[in-house]
């Protein structure tokens, strides 16, 4: 196919910052991949293991194991989409000496998609390739079990693989979405929509279940109406986390009182989805970090002591959640620096206009902080809230261990997002230097 | 184009004297050279001699008493076919800048210094022009004089550019 | 008296020998145009007088003081209290409406809020854009954009105007309009400005002319 041929041809002529992208988008494509590879591992073991071993060891619990692994795709997923935003406009500018060659705008975008999920089938491949070796070596190094029995099931692992390579693909085509490419050039979609209002309507249903049985009515079909409200409550506080961040941007742009918070703010406020759809992923991480804290809260009231089982559980939880960060905040350090390519002249500009470099940097950190703030509070508190009734301690005191837990978790989600920051510094620097004056 | 073209235009008006045609030809015409009464009086007699014009009366205004003059269908007609026609796009080739070039290089073998000081001057003469378009209460008419002006100006600069970046090519035409 | 001064500077980028041995003195008060072909290294010599750069050799001097061997944080600090700047295509801030677009340099000097933009918006009106006031720069127009940026530029009330080819991307009755704006208020101002260009309609706006060619000064022409 001819599409794919150009793809290939396009692929070696790429520039610097775009090898690096491809690069990034086969790391978060492999990560992915060894991890739907953990929960089909967890799901393909048979009989009770050692208690140490945690979550796995129990039948009963592993589901829920090989579902937290699935979970941990978000952040990845998030990730993986920043990526494939970044330099779009860099990519689609080489690719409009297509467009005068008379490719359509849909040729065009799809090639962006090809791109993209050439990449990702490479991360995959090696991903899947790795996490197989590893297993074997382990199984038969460490554990001295027979390494015929592979871990992975085929059929689970291709799907696996399948999903990522597809999300990738999508993510792709989505990218394209943000440029429109004319015979010309390139023009960044000058207005960005603010995020829609309706979505609030989600969490809003779902917490209706819940409203009803406090009050006292009847709700049928329990347990799973309530679950399901509560489902349909997370899935839509984090769709709503964009409209959040888009209001605490404009909120802090209107009082801005000085000139770095009104720049952040601003820049926040025309661009609150892609901080929004991390921010959502961090949100999720930090409402689970805080609501574990009742759990163990609970646990310590009840026998005040953690069994192995638990202890490594918890931990896995709490290094589950610290990647999850982690790799959420690696997507807002891609962000940012689509932002300071895309505002790299108008930077450099400023500073030979006289502010300071120690002013810019602090443009990028309270672009965090006002991101972060709310919908990681938010979180937090939804943590705390949404069990509630589950504790009943026996001694009060325990209940600080959720509220210090959730607090912490805040604290750690809003660092995660101005840490990153502070890993922008040295793109900062090249951004705004005298060179960048001389594009347009 | 030709100063009977000029002043059968003005007198497209209304009748006019030939004092006030001068007065209206330097008024209108404020980047171009005034012309002398001679010149307008013996013009209008040629036109009347074609029937293009017509004595139409006298008139007296505190001075000496004029002949006033009206315009013809045959000059109106005159005056639309050429206003109708174009100016011919003259290649200015054989400027005095350019000779001035060739001679500089042939006589002193380089024109650099010639180009230089051809520069400041024309550009010292654009900042009198651009200074007078600055001052208060200019008319219009001026304003678009002056900026004709400055545009050829602005053309010979350009041209004395070019001609520096060829004269490396013309030297070596010049002196093989 | 001489504001500011080049002397012999030298600039390399890579291979490119963009200034060879500048010299250049600007009088206080004065408006100087610094002219010469494309790649000659006006753009260059602007950045090394304004501090945005430091030459490889050679001094620049401003109102008695050395400032190319000082830091960067110092250089920033002359830039924002003395100097204003405006290129080409203005390099608004995109997110931003022009008042404060305007009041920028203001909130970065710790003023208020509201003062800036009073500030800000009477600057507008002096660059006769007010009725652009509250637009974001995607909806501009090219000249509309320079007026804004001139306004951001001299809200500060600087002692220099630096302008790298300010009308560059306007034609020439727009171009006309916003230099007059430009060195009108400057004038008000008793601000010196430095006009980098390659046009001479714009050039002849100046008092004095300096003509850059290869990276080194061609001549004075008064
Ligand atoms: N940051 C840079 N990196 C590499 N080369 C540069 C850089 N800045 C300038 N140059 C080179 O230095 C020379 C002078 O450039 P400069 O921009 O000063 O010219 P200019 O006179 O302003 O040209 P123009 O009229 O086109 O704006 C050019 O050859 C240019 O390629
Ligand atoms: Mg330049």
């Amino acid at each position: 196919m001819t599409l794919l041929r150009v793809a290939g041809m396009l692929g070696r002529g790429g520039s610097r910052a775009e090898r690096a992208r491809a690069r990034l988008v086969a790391v978060g494509a492999a990560l992915a991949t060894w991890f739907l590879f953990g929960a089909a591992n967890v799901l393909a073991l048979h009989g009770q293991l050692d208690d140490r071993l945690g979550p796995i060891a129990n039948r009963g619990t592993r589901p829920g194991t090989a579902f937290a692994f699935g979970l941990m795709i978000l952040p990845i997923a998030a990730f993986l989409h920043q990526t494939g935003r970044l330099a779009s406009a860099d990519r689609e500018r080489r690719l409009a000496a297509l467009r005068l060659t008379g490719a359509t705008p849909a040729q065009v975008r799809l090639l962006g998609a090809l791109e993209t999920t050439r990449s990702a089938a490479l991360g995959t491949v090696c991903g899947a390739i790795a996490y197989v070796l590893l297993e074997w070596s382990i199984r038969g190094l460490l554990l001295h079990l027979p390494t015929t029995a592979a871990g992975v099931p085929p059929a689970l692992g291709l799907a696996a693989m399948a999903l990522v390579i597809a999300v990738a693909a999508v993510s792709g085509l989505l990218a394209g979405r943000h440029v429109v490419t004319s015979p010309l050039g390139v023009t960044r979609r000058a207005t960005r929509r603010r995020p829609g209002r309706r979505v609030l309507l989600v969490p809003v249903l779902g917490c209706v279940p819940m409203v009803a049985r406090f009050a006292g009515l009847p709700v049928p079909y329990r347990p799973y109406s309530l679950l399901l409200g509560a489902g349909l409550f997370a899935v839509g506080m984090m769709l709503s986390t964009s409209l959040l961040v888009w209001a605490s941007a404009r909120v802090a742009g209107r009082r801005a009182r000085s000139a770095e918070t009104l720049l952040a703010a601003r820049a926040l406020e025309t661009d609150a989805r892609p901080w929004g759809r991390t921010m959502s992923v961090l949100g999720l991480a930090v409402a689970i970090g805080s609501g574990t804290g009742w759990i163990e809260a609970g646990i310590m009231d009840d026998r005040h002591t953690l069994d192995p089982f638990w202890l490594t559980s918890f931990t896995l939880v709490d290094l589950a959640l610290l990647v999850a960060m982690a790799v959420t905040a690696a997507a807002l350090l891609v962000h940012q620096a689509e932002y300071l390519m895309e505002h790299g002249p108008v930077l450099a500009t400023l500073r030979a206009t006289g502010v300071a470099d120690g002013e810019l940097r602090r443009v990028l950190l309270r672009q965090g902080i006002i991101a972060a703030v709310l919908p990681c509070s938010v979180a937090a508190l939804i943590g705390l809230l949404g069990l509630t009734d589950t504790g009943g301690l026996h001694n009060e005191t325990w209940a600080w261990w959720p509220v210090t837990n959730a607090v912490l978790m805040a604290a750690l989600g809003v660092l995660a997002a101005t840490l990153t920051t502070k890993a922008s510094q040295r793109r900062l620097q090249r951004a705004v230097s005298p060179g960048r004056l001389r594009t347009e | 184009m030709s100063i009977g073209h000029v002043l059968l235009g003005l007198l497209t008006e209304r009748p006019k004297h030939g004092y006030e045609l001068k007065r209206e030809h330097d008024d209108r015409f404020p980047g171009v050279k005034p012309i002398a009464y001679g010149q307008v009086y013996a013009t209008l007699q040629r036109l009347e001699r074609d029937g293009k014009v017509a004595v139409s009366g006298t008139a007296k205004e505190g001075g000496p008493e004029r002949v006033v003059y009206e315009i013809t269908s045959v000059g109106t007609d005159e005056v639309r076919r050429w206003l109708a026609e174009i100016e011919p796009p003259a290649p200015y080739v054989s400027s005095a800048l350019s000779t001035r070039v060739v001679l500089a290089l042939i006589v002193g073998g380089t024109a650099d210094g010639y180009l230089l000081r051809q520069r400041a001057a024309h550009l010292e003469r654009m900042r009198e022009l651009t200074a007078r378009k600055n001052t208060a209460g200019i008319s219009a008419g001026e304003l678009l004089a002056t900026d004709y002006a400055l545009h050829h100006l602005d053309a010979d600069l350009r041209w004395l550019e070019t001609a520096r970046q060829r004269i490396g090519e013309l030297t070596k035409e010049i002196r093989p | 008296m001489t504001l500011l001064e080049a002397r012999r500077i030298e600039k390399t980028f890579g291979r490119t020998h963009a200034l060879r041995g500048v010299s250049v003195a600007i009088e206080s008060g004065e408006v100087v145009a610094i002219t010469g072909p494309s790649g000659s290294g006006k753009s260059t010599l602007l950045h090394c007088l304004s501090g945005i750069m430091c030459p490889e050799a050679g001094e620049v001097h401003y109102d008695g003081r050395r400032i190319d061997t000082l830091d960067e944080a110092a250089r920033t600090r002359l830039r924002r209290d003395a100097f204003g700047i405006v290129f080409q295509f203005g390099r608004l801030v995109p997110e931003l409406t022009a008042v404060e677009n305007v009041a920028l340099p203001l909130l970065f000097n710790g003023d208020g809020r509201e003062k800036s933009a009073t500030v800000a918006r009477d600057w507008l009106e002096r660059m006769d854009a007010l009725d652009v006031a509250d637009a974001r720069p995607g909806e501009l127009s090219g000249g509309q954009l320079q007026r804004v940026a001139m306004a951001r530029a001299l809200v500060t009330g600087p002692k220099v105007v630096f302008a790298d080819e300010p009308t560059g991307a306007l034609d020439s009755l727009a171009g006309e309009k916003v230099l007059g704006l430009l060195l009108e208020a400057a004038r008000v101002n008793g601000s010196t400005v430095v006009l980098v260009t390659h046009d001479n309609q714009v050039a002849a706006h100046a008092d004095r002319e300096i003509v850059v060619r290869d990276g080194a000064a061609a001549g004075v022409v008064a």
